[in-house]
């Protein structure tokens, strides 16, 4: 056996762009703590509340989609839900733009739970 | 301060060479047919870098080689002997049924993602046009759900042949729009070849998908206390 850890890569598909963003996540888990130095502090607490929004935002659209799968809403219900959800979504990107945050941002590792989004 | 790698039976096996965190040797603390694998230090080794990692890991995949093993999340330390043989002790018949049911077994990972066309042949179909964003609400969750019935339908091609050619297996929800799975398997040791042309021959049929095959691993996702998280965030959200 040797060390190195492309020893446990058993089958790799011709693209591995997809899977590379990982190895900035790792990087992001390892290395980084919370920001809270007095320079950065506004933009971490930005990210903190972004990623409780981005969670709510997240359950509520998938209760959205199991009610909308089991077919007992009505027509304009649907649409209000969609529309609202919808300019969520939106509003949430000029949000993340605003604070120069990314989808990765807005994640936290919660250990053996896994990740919050 | 001791910290512990995993537990392993047949005690009276003497332990690999190899050296554990920040070059700690590996001790065997022994309650009756259970040994815990540890190392002792005086400073908490484990910061979590990519290279104490590995080390933890190595030491896992080693005793593997030859025992069955119940690995241990990184980072599991104990105040000292009495505590982990306490902890021996007081899970003892939880640790020898699970020992059995992964002894000759290995965990493989598995992960596929919807991946851009290498050639460009078919990509037109598959991606998803940024220029037909939706218009309404009503269009806007229906394009969702049907975005969702797609991975899962992709994602059950992929894992459903394979979780058959497993002895278990355990999905995670994804944690992006273009992972379709994202999922463990338990495999006998003999099966993994086969498990692993298995993974080409669906690459091969779903072109679409990049898909990405890690192992052997100590069996991480069929363990102890991770079952129960794992199985609350398992299957498709």
């Amino acid at each position: 056996m040797t060390d190195s850890p492309a020893d446990n890569l058993l089958a790799t598909p011709l693209n591995l762009d997809p899977f590379a963003r990982d190895l900035r996540r790792l990087d992001d888990v390892l290395t980084r703590r919370l920001q809270a130095d007095p320079d950065n502090v506004e933009r971490g607490l930005a990210q903190l509340v972004l990623t409780l929004i981005e969670l709510l935002r997240q359950i509520m659209e998938r209760q959205a989609l199991r009610r909308v799968e089991a077919g007992n809403l009505d027509d304009a219900t649907v649409e209000r839900l969609g529309a609202t959800l919808m300019a969520l979504e939106a509003r949430m990107e000029e949000l993340k733009d605003t604070f120069g945050l990314t989808d990765e941002d807005l994640n936290l590792d919660l250990g053996p739970l896994g990740r919050l989004l | 301060m001791i910290w512990a790698y995993a537990v392993c039976d047949h005690p009276d096996l003497p332990l690999p060479r190899r050296r554990g965190l920040a070059q700690a040797p590996l001790e065997g603390i022994r309650q009756d047919g259970l040994l815990a694998v540890v190392s002792q230090h005086t400073h908490v080794p484990g910061d979590p870098a990519l290279d104490a990692l590995w080390a933890h890991e190595r030491v896992v995949e080693r005793l593997m080689a030859d025992r069955a093993v119940l690995p241990l999340r990184f980072g599991t330390k104990l105040p000292d002997v009495e505590s982990v043989r306490a902890t021996l002790a007081a899970r003892y018949d939880e640790f020898l049924l699970t020992l059995e049911k992964v002894r000759g077994r290995v965990e493989l990972g598995v992960r596929a993602m919807a991946s851009p066309q290498p050639d460009g042949a078919a990509a037109a179909v598959v991606t998803p046009q940024p220029a037909s964003t939706p218009q309404t609400g009503r269009s806007y969750l229906f394009d969702k759900l049907a975005r969702g019935h797609r991975n899962e339908h992709e994602a059950g091609a992929v894992h459903d042949p394979l979780a058959a050619m497993a002895v278990a297996s355990r999905r995670s929800r994804s944690q992006s729009d273009d992972e379709v799975l994202r999922a463990a398997y338990l495999v006998q040791r003999a099966d993994v070849a086969r498990f692993r042309m298995l993974v080409q021959r669906l690459q091969q049929q779903q072109p679409e998908l990049a898909i990405l095959c890690t192992g052997p691993w100590p069996p991480y996702s069929f363990v102890g206390a991770g079952d129960e998280a794992t199985a609350i965030r398992g299957g498709a959200s």
